[in-house]
């Protein structure tokens, strides 16, 4: 599903430039090690998070979309890296259980790949 | 007839959940950086040598290595600390020259840091490691054009002006001290 669309259906805005790429797959997590190992490429990483890590983290698995949630804010610094890495940060006032939720009942699920643990 | 060398395909194995340490000997200054994959970070002061060390500051992290799915070789990552991304301390600093040159062909340039060498120096990741590395993440990517480049963080100009996004578990709040 492309962000475009996804836009269209749940409750999450976004808050610099949307890059529309297509989702594949989501990963929720609050810990930048987990996107290194268990992030996938086209991932929707849902979190609340909001330091310039996550914008570098997703950068290096190529993430798609990142959406903060419960409604936190996020620094002009970080809206920028992610401008600059072509990464969508969106905002919602869900929590991560709510808001990945929705996108389960959309058809979203988690990455296919986990590393060997 | 010889048979065809492996082309790789990395993939993450082995990965490990643990903790940075970081320890200095009052003494002397040495200041030694290991990996513990205890539940929590150890911070008893104990003696080795001529050496006393105390604890330092930790932060939570992932180890992993890489494996081929296709010959089953494994590279070990033991020696890496963490990935980095340059924020441009100096203009003079070659990695940060590399990245910014680099980020306009879409080519994104991040460090990998080591733990100290037993003497006090800057690790750094050897040619089999680097390849690894940069194949595994580069194999990922689905933005089209886009790099990824792991150098060894030794590109830096000193690490005690280096000013990089260290990706790591601590730093992540405000109140926090990054590593």
């Amino acid at each position: 599903m492309l962000i475009s669309k996804l836009t269209q259906k749940v409750n999450m805005t976004p808050l610099n430039a949307v890059y529309d790429k297509e989702i594949v797959g989501g990963l929720v997590t609050d810990m930048v090690s987990d996107v290194m190992t268990s992030g996938q490429a086209g991932n929707i990483w849902v979190t609340v998070q909001t330091n310039k890590k996550v914008i570098a983290a997703a950068n290096l698995v190529d993430i798609a979309a990142v959406v903060i949630t419960q409604g936190k804010t996020v620094g002009n610094d970080v809206l920028q890296a992610a401008d600059g890495a072509q990464i969508t940060v969106f905002s919602t006032t869900l929590t991560s259980w709510d808001f990945v939720g929705e996108l389960y009942a959309l058809g979203i699920r988690i990455s296919p790949y986990n590393p060997i643990r | 007839m010889t048979e065809e060398p492996c082309t790789h395909s990395w993939k993450i194995a082995d990965t490990r959940d643990g903790f940075i340490v970081a320890e200095k000997c009052f003494h002397c200054g040495h200041i030694r950086e290991y990996f513990a994959s205890e539940r929590t970070p150890p911070k008893e002061e104990y003696r080795e040598g001529a050496h006393y060390y105390n604890f330092m500051t930790s932060a939570q992290t992932v180890h992993f290595n890489m494996r081929c799915e296709g010959c089953g070789k494994v590279v070990s990552l033991r020696n890496l600390m963490a990935i980095m991304q340059c924020e441009h301390c100096t203009g003079h600093c070659p990695l940060h020259l590399i990245s910014r040159t680099a980020q306009e062909q879409r080519l994104w340039v991040y460090g990998a840091l080591c733990y100290a060498t037993p003497d006090g120096g800057e690790g750094a990741l050897d040619l089999e490691q680097l390849l690894a590395l940069n194949a595994f993440f580069n194999s990922r990517l689905r933005s089209p054009g886009k790099k990824i480049l792991i150098l060894p963080s030794t590109f830096r100009a000193s690490p005690a002006t280096c000013k990089a996004i260290v990706l790591t578990d601590v730093g992540m709040l405000p109140e926090e001290d990054d590593l």
